[in-house]
């Protein structure tokens, strides 16, 4: 799939056929964080960290893509990982600085955001089972309340209201508490 | 609390964007007035945004499997796995032929073939020595006149005598592959999988070939954790169900708790097979085989119970 491609599957929803594709730039990044004291599980999570932001950016619409894909993808991998080693409080011995070059100018701050949607992700898995699933029903999958209250079993559309308020607020708790604890560094979802 | 609910579904309203000129630019002033609010607004946006990273997670997993499970990736860190079998296999073609030596067994899976029989096609392949692109078959020992025989058909009334197959000839089949040049056969090697199945017309088949399960299994399986790695094998059975899931998966041999777990895993996480057929119909069909996990320089395997 050529880069255009992939972003109109991803703005059209075939999700598995676009990752499937972007996967083919995964040795890249590989080879980069097993040059710099990374393993290949390393390498794996930062990957799957890149593409979801990746397909996050694409799908709200706050991309302008000045470079390649895999360049594009490239450099996120690049960012987060001096972020990890930074806090394995480990530099990036084997760096290329030819690699520097191709760095989208406005990187960090497409990224200054991510740090936290991570740890709000984070937060959000602490959650029992059951609120999570109100949360994204309600969130991502727009659902109406009646509908959700019907298929999870509440009384009624108040009741699923209630229950998502107070699923929000302890994940807003968890995410508050995280946030001082980390100090806004990336975590590996 | 009912404030609150309020002011949430205000802050829901503002980030979906469904506010007029007016609302928002109302909105936008309490937002610098109220401190409380704005830090409202960006945490309810910090976890709406981390409830789509969850929800997008399981496809960015799924099609990592279809992505490994097409293509051997070769950044193997650590211990080498190797998956060694102690019996090799014939060729659909070369059946049914004698073996190296005559074991004593009710059912061989596979007769080994003498390496240099295999004809090379084509030069440049061989540089791939350990892809392997052999069919399973199932061959039958029955001893008829005090000599062994080996039978395609599984013979009845015959005297069989039944044993574990454990010969010592493993076979290195080529075929083409796409394998990276870093990978080298000091830190793989690989040798067919003596895979015992029950006996049926149309052997079942993982999808892509036996070549590909080898890659799945390759790609897949880890030691559980790399400071303890143990030199060892895990013999593992399990049913490929008459509509390709896989079933019943269950140890036959293990190594410990660990180890046990993750072949039950890998096997687990298997795509679906194409069914075993008994007349023009998909059987459930069982099948079993060894795993070798090899540490160089590891803890030898604690004794097996």
């Amino acid at each position: 799939m050529s880069d255009p491609e992939i972003l109109e599957a991803i703005r059209n929803g075939r999700d598995h056929a676009a990752f499937v594709a972007l996967y083919t730039h995964l040795p890249k990044v590989a080879h980069l964080v097993r040059q710099n004291s990374g393993s290949k599980d390393d390498a794996k999570d930062l990957f799957q960290d890149a593409l979801v932001i990746f397909h996050r950016k694409v799908r709200n619409g706050d991309l302008t893509l000045t470079s390649s894909i895999s360049t594009f993808l490239f450099a996120i991998c690049r960012n987060l990982w001096r972020e990890e080693l930074r806090r394995r409080n480990r530099t990036l011995t084997n760096w290329k600085l030819e690699d520097e070059a191709d760095e989208p100018a406005d990187l960090t701050a497409l990224l200054a955001r991510e740090g936290e949607y991570s740890v709000a992700e984070k937060a959000l898995k602490t959650l029992g089972e059951k609120c999570l699933d109100v949360l994204k029903r309600f969130y991502v999958l727009h659902e109406p309340l009646q509908a959700i209250a019907k298929t999870l079993g509440f009384a009624g559309e108040g009741a699923a209201k209630t229950r998502k308020y107070k699923c929000l607020e302890a994940a807003r708790r968890r995410y508050k508490e995280l946030l001082s604890s980390t100090g806004h560094s990336i975590q590996h979802a | 609390m009912r404030n609150e609910l309020n002011l949430l579904e205000l802050v829901d309203r503002y980030l979906e964007g469904t506010m007029d000129a007016t609302e928002r630019a109302a909105f936008e002033q309490r937002l610098t007035a109220e401190p409380e609010l704005n830090a409202m607004l960006l945490d309810q946006r910090s976890l709406r945004e981390g409830l789509e990273r969850i929800a997008i997670r399981p496809a960015v997993a799924k099609a990592y499997q279809a992505h490994r499970f097409g293509k051997w990736k070769p950044w193997l860190g650590g211990a080498s796995i190797v998956i060694v079998a102690a019996a090799g296999w014939t060729l659909w073609e070369r059946m049914p032929r004698e073996a190296h030596e005559e074991p004593i067994i009710e059912q061989v899976d596979q007769v080994p073939v003498d390496p240099s029989s295999v004809a090379p096609s084509d030069t440049t392949q061989r540089t791939i020595p350990y892809e392997v692109d052999t069919i399973i078959d199932t061959v039958y020992r029955v001893l008829e006149n005090g000599k062994w025989r080996t039978v395609k058909e599984r013979p009845e009334g015959a005297q069989v005598m039944a044993d574990n197959v454990s010969l010592s000839s493993p076979i290195y089949a080529t075929s083409e592959g796409t394998v990276a040049e870093d990978r080298t056969s000091a830190h793989v090697k690989r040798t067919p999988l003596p895979v015992r199945m029950e006996p049926v017309e149309i052997k079942p088949e993982f999808p892509g070939g036996m070549g590909a399960f080898y890659n799945y299994l390759e790609a897949n399986i880890k030691h559980p954790d790399l400071t303890k790695a143990l030199n060892g094998t895990v013999e593992v059975g399990f049913t490929i169900e008459a509509n390709g899931d896989v079933s019943n998966a269950e140890i036959v041999k293990g190594l410990n708790a660990a180890y046990n777990a993750e072949a039950l895993r890998v096997i687990g996480s298997m795509p679906k097979w194409k069914a075993a057929q008994q007349d023009g119909k998909p059987v459930p069909c069982r099948l079993q085989m060894p795993m070798q996990f090899r540490n160089p320089g590891g803890d030898p395997a604690p004794s097996l119970k």
